[in-house]
Protein backbone atom coordinates (compact mmCIF):
# COMPACT_ATOMS: atom_id res chain seq x y z
CA UNK A 1 0.00 0.00 0.00
CA UNK A 2 1.36 3.21 -0.80
CA UNK A 3 2.70 5.49 1.97
CA UNK A 4 1.90 9.07 1.86
CA UNK A 5 2.62 11.92 4.42
CA UNK A 6 0.57 15.05 4.89
CA UNK A 7 4.02 17.23 4.21
CA UNK A 8 5.31 14.87 2.14
CA UNK A 9 3.04 13.30 -0.91
CA UNK A 10 4.73 11.06 -3.18
CA UNK A 11 5.55 11.42 -6.61
CA UNK A 12 3.62 10.53 -9.61
CA UNK A 13 7.26 8.73 -10.69
CA UNK A 14 7.06 7.09 -7.39
CA UNK A 15 3.08 6.24 -7.54
CA UNK A 16 3.30 4.83 -10.93
CA UNK A 17 6.58 2.62 -9.90
CA UNK A 18 4.36 1.40 -6.83
CA UNK A 19 1.59 0.38 -9.77
CA UNK A 20 3.96 -1.01 -12.02
CA UNK A 21 4.36 -3.04 -8.82
CA UNK A 22 1.18 -4.07 -8.15
CA UNK A 23 0.02 -1.21 -5.78
CA UNK A 24 -3.19 -0.72 -6.23
CA UNK A 25 -3.42 1.87 -3.95
CA UNK A 26 -1.15 3.86 -5.86
CA UNK A 27 -3.28 3.56 -8.71
CA UNK A 28 -6.77 5.07 -6.74
CA UNK A 29 -3.83 8.32 -6.01
CA UNK A 30 -3.33 9.01 -9.41
CA UNK A 31 -6.75 8.87 -10.34
CA UNK A 32 -7.58 11.12 -7.48
CA UNK A 33 -4.94 13.50 -8.74
CA UNK A 34 -5.25 13.83 -12.15
CA UNK A 35 -9.11 12.33 -13.55
CA UNK A 36 -10.17 15.89 -12.61
CA UNK A 37 -7.63 17.47 -15.15
CA UNK A 38 -8.13 15.07 -17.54
CA UNK A 39 -12.44 15.46 -17.31
CA UNK A 40 -11.78 19.21 -18.24
CA UNK A 41 -9.26 18.67 -20.58
CA UNK A 42 -11.60 16.70 -22.71
CA UNK A 43 -14.61 19.20 -21.73
CA UNK A 44 -12.31 21.70 -22.89
CA UNK A 45 -11.19 19.73 -26.21
CA UNK A 46 -15.04 19.01 -27.04
CA UNK A 47 -16.54 16.21 -25.20
CA UNK A 48 -20.09 16.32 -24.23
CA UNK A 49 -20.96 16.92 -20.99
CA UNK A 50 -22.62 13.27 -20.59
CA UNK A 51 -19.53 11.51 -22.25
CA UNK A 52 -17.06 13.29 -19.96
CA UNK A 53 -17.24 10.34 -17.04
CA UNK A 54 -17.01 7.57 -19.90
CA UNK A 55 -13.93 9.07 -21.79
CA UNK A 56 -11.92 9.69 -18.53
CA UNK A 57 -12.56 5.98 -17.88
CA UNK A 58 -11.08 5.36 -20.68
CA UNK A 59 -8.33 7.26 -21.19
CA UNK A 60 -7.01 6.16 -17.92
CA UNK A 61 -7.63 2.60 -18.59
CA UNK A 62 -5.71 3.35 -21.41
CA UNK A 63 -2.96 4.82 -19.39
CA UNK A 64 -2.97 2.43 -16.84
CA UNK A 65 -2.27 -0.49 -19.58
CA UNK A 66 0.94 1.45 -20.76
CA UNK A 67 2.06 3.52 -17.88
CA UNK A 68 5.45 1.45 -18.88
CA UNK A 69 5.85 3.31 -21.20
CA UNK A 70 5.91 6.73 -19.50
CA UNK A 71 9.34 7.37 -18.34
CA UNK A 72 9.04 10.73 -16.71
CA UNK A 73 10.02 13.06 -19.69
CA UNK A 74 6.90 14.61 -19.77
CA UNK A 75 5.23 15.39 -16.79
CA UNK A 76 2.36 12.41 -15.88
CA UNK A 77 -0.44 15.20 -15.82
CA UNK A 78 0.63 16.24 -19.58
CA UNK A 79 1.02 13.02 -20.55
CA UNK A 80 -2.36 11.65 -19.58
CA UNK A 81 -4.08 14.55 -21.20
CA UNK A 82 -2.04 13.38 -24.44
CA UNK A 83 -3.53 10.08 -24.22
CA UNK A 84 -7.04 12.11 -23.39
CA UNK A 85 -6.55 13.89 -26.72
CA UNK A 86 -5.82 10.80 -29.09
CA UNK A 87 -8.95 8.69 -27.21
CA UNK A 88 -11.24 11.62 -28.74
CA UNK A 89 -9.77 11.88 -31.84
CA UNK A 90 -10.31 7.76 -32.15
CA UNK A 91 -13.54 8.69 -30.86
CA UNK A 92 -14.22 11.38 -33.41
CA UNK A 93 -12.97 8.45 -35.93
CA UNK A 94 -15.84 5.88 -35.18
CA UNK A 95 -18.44 8.28 -35.11
CA UNK A 96 -17.55 10.11 -38.08
CA UNK A 97 -20.28 12.09 -39.49
CA UNK A 98 -21.96 12.53 -35.97
CA UNK A 99 -22.34 15.11 -33.28
CA UNK A 100 -19.31 14.61 -31.38
CA UNK A 101 -18.96 17.75 -30.01
CA UNK A 102 -21.46 18.54 -28.11
CA UNK A 103 -20.45 22.56 -27.31
CA UNK A 104 -24.57 23.44 -26.56
CA UNK A 105 -24.09 21.44 -23.54
CA UNK A 106 -25.84 23.23 -20.75
CA UNK A 107 -22.88 25.08 -18.54
CA UNK A 108 -23.62 25.01 -14.82
CA UNK A 109 -22.13 28.19 -13.51
CA UNK A 110 -22.83 28.92 -9.86
CA UNK A 111 -23.17 32.66 -9.66
CA UNK A 112 -25.42 34.20 -7.28
CA UNK A 113 -26.04 37.52 -10.30
CA UNK A 114 -28.15 36.21 -13.14
CA UNK A 115 -26.48 38.35 -15.65
CA UNK A 116 -23.18 37.43 -14.64
CA UNK A 117 -24.28 33.85 -14.81
CA UNK A 118 -25.20 34.61 -18.38
CA UNK A 119 -22.07 36.49 -19.38
CA UNK A 120 -19.86 33.51 -17.91
CA UNK A 121 -22.30 30.94 -19.83
CA UNK A 122 -21.71 32.83 -23.25
CA UNK A 123 -17.75 33.59 -22.64
CA UNK A 124 -17.44 29.45 -21.59
CA UNK A 125 -19.30 28.71 -24.65
CA UNK A 126 -17.63 30.95 -27.16
CA UNK A 127 -14.39 30.06 -26.08
CA UNK A 128 -14.80 25.87 -26.27
CA UNK A 129 -16.42 26.78 -30.01
CA UNK A 130 -13.12 28.92 -30.61
CA UNK A 131 -11.02 25.89 -29.46
CA UNK A 132 -12.73 23.62 -31.54
CA UNK A 133 -12.07 25.81 -34.85
CA UNK A 134 -8.04 25.01 -33.74
CA UNK A 135 -5.92 22.68 -35.39
CA UNK A 136 -5.79 19.97 -33.13
CA UNK A 137 -1.99 20.51 -31.96
CA UNK A 138 -2.85 24.24 -31.35
CA UNK A 139 -5.28 23.58 -29.35
CA UNK A 140 -4.03 20.43 -27.19
CA UNK A 141 -0.69 22.50 -26.65
CA UNK A 142 -3.01 25.82 -25.80
CA UNK A 143 -5.35 23.76 -23.04
CA UNK A 144 -2.06 21.76 -21.39
CA UNK A 145 -0.19 25.30 -20.67
CA UNK A 146 -3.39 27.25 -20.05
CA UNK A 147 -5.89 24.83 -18.34
CA UNK A 148 -3.20 22.63 -16.88
CA UNK A 149 -0.43 24.96 -16.69
CA UNK A 150 2.32 22.90 -18.18
CA UNK A 151 5.69 24.13 -19.14
CA UNK A 152 6.63 23.85 -22.67
CA UNK A 153 9.62 21.52 -21.79
CA UNK A 154 6.82 19.00 -20.40
CA UNK A 155 3.95 19.57 -23.47
CA UNK A 156 7.22 19.07 -25.91
CA UNK A 157 7.69 15.60 -24.39
CA UNK A 158 4.51 14.89 -24.25
CA UNK A 159 3.15 16.14 -28.07
CA UNK A 160 6.48 14.61 -29.13
CA UNK A 161 8.14 18.05 -30.81
CA UNK A 162 10.52 20.59 -29.29
CA UNK A 163 9.79 23.03 -26.76
CA UNK A 164 9.84 25.75 -29.35
CA UNK A 165 7.48 24.72 -31.61
CA UNK A 166 5.16 24.13 -28.57
CA UNK A 167 5.79 27.88 -28.12
CA UNK A 168 5.04 28.75 -31.53
CA UNK A 169 1.64 26.75 -31.47
CA UNK A 170 0.56 28.10 -28.46
CA UNK A 171 1.09 31.92 -30.07
CA UNK A 172 -0.34 30.76 -32.63
CA UNK A 173 -3.42 29.47 -30.85
CA UNK A 174 -3.47 32.56 -28.66
CA UNK A 175 -3.76 35.22 -32.13
CA UNK A 176 -6.62 32.99 -33.46
CA UNK A 177 -8.65 32.70 -30.32
CA UNK A 178 -7.96 36.36 -29.45
CA UNK A 179 -9.89 37.07 -33.17
CA UNK A 180 -12.68 34.20 -32.49
CA UNK A 181 -13.47 34.76 -29.15
CA UNK A 182 -13.02 38.74 -28.42
CA UNK B 1 12.63 38.65 -23.49
CA UNK B 2 10.33 41.64 -23.56
CA UNK B 3 7.48 42.90 -21.06
CA UNK B 4 4.76 41.24 -22.91
CA UNK B 5 6.75 37.64 -23.19
CA UNK B 6 7.16 38.22 -19.44
CA UNK B 7 3.73 38.62 -18.95
CA UNK B 8 2.91 35.95 -20.90
CA UNK B 9 5.13 33.72 -19.27
CA UNK B 10 3.39 33.99 -15.80
CA UNK B 11 0.40 33.81 -16.63
CA UNK B 12 -0.47 29.91 -16.40
CA UNK B 13 0.98 30.36 -13.16
CA UNK B 14 -1.06 33.17 -11.88
CA UNK B 15 -4.02 31.51 -13.35
CA UNK B 16 -4.19 28.59 -11.35
CA UNK B 17 -3.43 30.03 -8.00
CA UNK B 18 0.56 29.16 -8.14
CA UNK B 19 1.93 32.75 -8.24
CA UNK B 20 0.78 36.42 -8.29
CA UNK B 21 0.95 39.58 -10.16
CA UNK B 22 3.27 41.62 -9.07
CA UNK B 23 2.71 45.65 -9.10
CA UNK B 24 4.76 46.23 -12.44
CA UNK B 25 2.68 43.46 -14.40
CA UNK B 26 -0.35 44.54 -13.32
CA UNK B 27 0.67 48.03 -14.74
CA UNK B 28 2.13 46.57 -17.54
CA UNK B 29 -1.37 44.69 -18.33
CA UNK B 30 -3.45 47.72 -17.89
CA UNK B 31 -1.83 49.25 -20.58
CA UNK B 32 -1.24 46.81 -22.80
CA UNK B 33 -4.43 45.85 -25.20
CA UNK B 34 -2.66 42.28 -26.69
CA UNK B 35 -1.41 40.97 -23.03
CA UNK B 36 -5.20 42.16 -21.79
CA UNK B 37 -6.99 39.88 -24.23
CA UNK B 38 -4.55 36.94 -23.43
CA UNK B 39 -4.79 36.82 -20.10
CA UNK B 40 -8.91 37.10 -20.23
CA UNK B 41 -8.28 33.99 -22.15
CA UNK B 42 -5.70 32.03 -20.15
CA UNK B 43 -8.17 32.98 -17.31
CA UNK B 44 -11.20 31.78 -18.83
CA UNK B 45 -9.43 28.61 -19.88
CA UNK B 46 -8.09 27.74 -16.27
CA UNK B 47 -11.30 27.18 -14.91
CA UNK B 48 -12.90 26.02 -18.58
CA UNK B 49 -14.75 22.83 -17.22
CA UNK B 50 -14.55 23.39 -13.71
CA UNK B 51 -18.15 22.14 -13.12
CA UNK B 52 -17.60 18.95 -14.76
CA UNK B 53 -17.20 16.46 -11.60
CA UNK B 54 -15.61 13.05 -11.46
CA UNK B 55 -15.86 10.74 -8.35
CA UNK B 56 -12.51 8.89 -7.81
CA UNK B 57 -14.56 6.71 -5.22
CA UNK B 58 -16.92 5.22 -8.16
CA UNK B 59 -14.55 5.34 -10.59
CA UNK B 60 -11.63 3.84 -9.54
CA UNK B 61 -13.03 0.24 -8.88
CA UNK B 62 -14.43 0.26 -12.45
CA UNK B 63 -10.98 1.49 -14.00
CA UNK B 64 -9.34 -1.40 -11.80
CA UNK B 65 -11.44 -3.91 -12.47
CA UNK B 66 -11.59 -3.49 -16.18
CA UNK B 67 -7.82 -3.11 -15.67
CA UNK B 68 -7.42 -6.70 -13.99
CA UNK B 69 -9.71 -8.37 -16.48
CA UNK B 70 -7.74 -6.94 -19.10
CA UNK B 71 -4.27 -8.04 -17.60
CA UNK B 72 -6.03 -11.78 -17.55
CA UNK B 73 -7.39 -12.30 -21.15
CA UNK B 74 -4.09 -10.94 -21.90
CA UNK B 75 -2.40 -13.69 -20.12
CA UNK B 76 -4.96 -16.19 -21.73
CA UNK B 77 -4.19 -14.83 -25.27
CA UNK B 78 -0.22 -14.78 -24.54
CA UNK B 79 -0.53 -18.93 -22.99
CA UNK B 80 -2.54 -19.70 -26.15
CA UNK B 81 0.05 -17.65 -28.60
CA UNK B 82 2.76 -19.98 -26.62
CA UNK B 83 0.68 -23.16 -26.87
CA UNK B 84 0.21 -22.74 -30.85
CA UNK B 85 4.02 -22.31 -31.08
CA UNK B 86 4.79 -25.26 -29.10
CA UNK B 87 2.21 -27.42 -31.19
CA UNK B 88 3.62 -25.97 -34.26
CA UNK B 89 7.11 -27.26 -33.07
CA UNK B 90 5.88 -30.50 -32.27
CA UNK B 91 4.37 -31.05 -35.25
CA UNK B 92 7.37 -29.97 -37.60
CA UNK B 93 9.50 -32.61 -35.28
CA UNK B 94 6.81 -35.36 -36.24
CA UNK B 95 6.73 -34.75 -39.47
CA UNK B 96 10.60 -34.39 -40.02
CA UNK B 97 10.78 -37.55 -37.77
CA UNK B 98 8.52 -39.36 -40.40
CA UNK B 99 9.05 -37.82 -43.68
CA UNK B 100 12.88 -37.22 -43.86
CA UNK B 101 14.17 -41.03 -43.20
CA UNK B 102 11.33 -42.52 -45.97
CA UNK B 103 12.95 -39.87 -48.13
CA UNK B 104 16.28 -41.22 -48.12
CA UNK B 105 15.16 -45.62 -48.50
CA UNK B 106 13.32 -44.17 -51.90
CA UNK B 107 16.04 -42.16 -53.54
CA UNK B 108 19.47 -40.78 -52.01
CA UNK B 109 20.86 -37.95 -52.52
CA UNK B 110 23.36 -37.48 -55.39
CA UNK B 111 26.46 -36.32 -54.79
CA UNK B 112 27.53 -34.36 -57.43
CA UNK B 113 25.18 -32.93 -59.68
CA UNK B 114 23.44 -34.48 -62.51
CA UNK B 115 25.09 -37.70 -62.08
CA UNK B 116 23.12 -40.26 -60.11
CA UNK B 117 25.75 -42.59 -57.98
CA UNK B 118 23.25 -45.29 -58.01
CA UNK B 119 24.50 -45.40 -62.06
CA UNK B 120 27.92 -45.03 -61.81
CA UNK B 121 28.59 -47.31 -59.15
CA UNK B 122 26.24 -50.50 -61.13
CA UNK B 123 27.88 -49.54 -64.27
CA UNK B 124 31.58 -50.06 -63.10
CA UNK B 125 30.86 -52.66 -60.55
CA UNK B 126 28.53 -54.91 -62.62
CA UNK B 127 31.57 -57.40 -64.28
CA UNK B 128 32.83 -57.25 -61.01
CA UNK B 129 29.83 -58.82 -59.17
CA UNK B 130 31.29 -62.55 -60.01
CA UNK B 131 34.76 -61.76 -59.47
CA UNK B 132 36.80 -63.76 -56.85
CA UNK B 133 38.02 -61.91 -53.97
CA UNK B 134 41.67 -63.04 -54.39
CA UNK B 135 40.56 -60.69 -58.23
CA UNK B 136 39.63 -57.69 -56.41
CA UNK B 137 42.35 -57.70 -54.71
CA UNK B 138 44.59 -57.18 -57.59
CA UNK B 139 42.02 -54.68 -59.49
CA UNK B 140 42.25 -52.45 -56.14
CA UNK B 141 46.33 -53.12 -56.20
CA UNK B 142 46.34 -51.63 -59.60
CA UNK B 143 44.07 -48.94 -58.64
CA UNK B 144 46.55 -47.85 -55.94
CA UNK B 145 50.00 -48.56 -57.95
CA UNK B 146 51.22 -45.53 -59.59
CA UNK B 147 51.49 -45.55 -63.31
CA UNK B 148 55.03 -46.45 -64.59
CA UNK B 149 58.05 -45.34 -62.34
CA UNK B 150 59.12 -41.89 -63.95
CA UNK B 151 56.64 -41.51 -66.31
CA UNK B 152 54.68 -38.08 -65.35
CA UNK B 153 53.19 -35.52 -67.85
CA UNK B 154 56.31 -33.09 -67.63
CA UNK B 155 58.26 -36.13 -69.02
CA UNK B 156 61.55 -37.73 -67.69
CA UNK B 157 63.66 -36.48 -64.71
CA UNK B 158 66.95 -35.39 -66.13
CA UNK B 159 67.85 -34.16 -62.81
CA UNK B 160 70.40 -37.18 -62.51
CA UNK B 161 71.41 -37.16 -66.45
CA UNK B 162 74.95 -35.59 -67.45
CA UNK B 163 75.04 -33.26 -70.30
CA UNK B 164 76.01 -36.19 -72.83
CA UNK B 165 73.27 -38.14 -71.72
CA UNK B 166 70.78 -35.20 -71.76
CA UNK B 167 71.85 -34.43 -75.61
CA UNK B 168 71.37 -38.06 -76.37
CA UNK B 169 68.27 -38.46 -74.65
CA UNK B 170 66.84 -35.05 -77.09
CA UNK B 171 68.39 -36.24 -79.92
CA UNK B 172 66.32 -39.82 -79.73
CA UNK B 173 62.89 -37.78 -79.16
CA UNK B 174 64.28 -35.59 -82.10
CA UNK B 175 64.79 -38.94 -84.01
CA UNK B 176 61.43 -40.44 -82.85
Amino acid sequence: MVAMTESEPLSDASLAAAWRAGDEGAAAEIVRRHAGAVARFLYSSGAGRSDVDDLVQEALFRAFRKLDTWRGEASLRSWLCRIAGNLLKDEYRKQRGRQVVSIDDDQVVDTADPHEEAAARESEARLRAGLQTLPRLQREVFLMRAQQGCEYREIAAALGTTPGAARVHYHHAVKRLKELVS
Amino acid sequence: MNRCEAVSERMPAVASGRGEWSPAELEHLAGCGDCTAEWELVSAASVLGRTIAVDPRTLTPRLLERVRVARREDRQRRWVARSAQVAGLAIAAVLLLTIVPRRRDVAPIPTSPGVATTEVAGLQLAELDGAAPSELETVLAEFDEPTLPGSSLDGPDVEGLDMSQVERALRSWEES
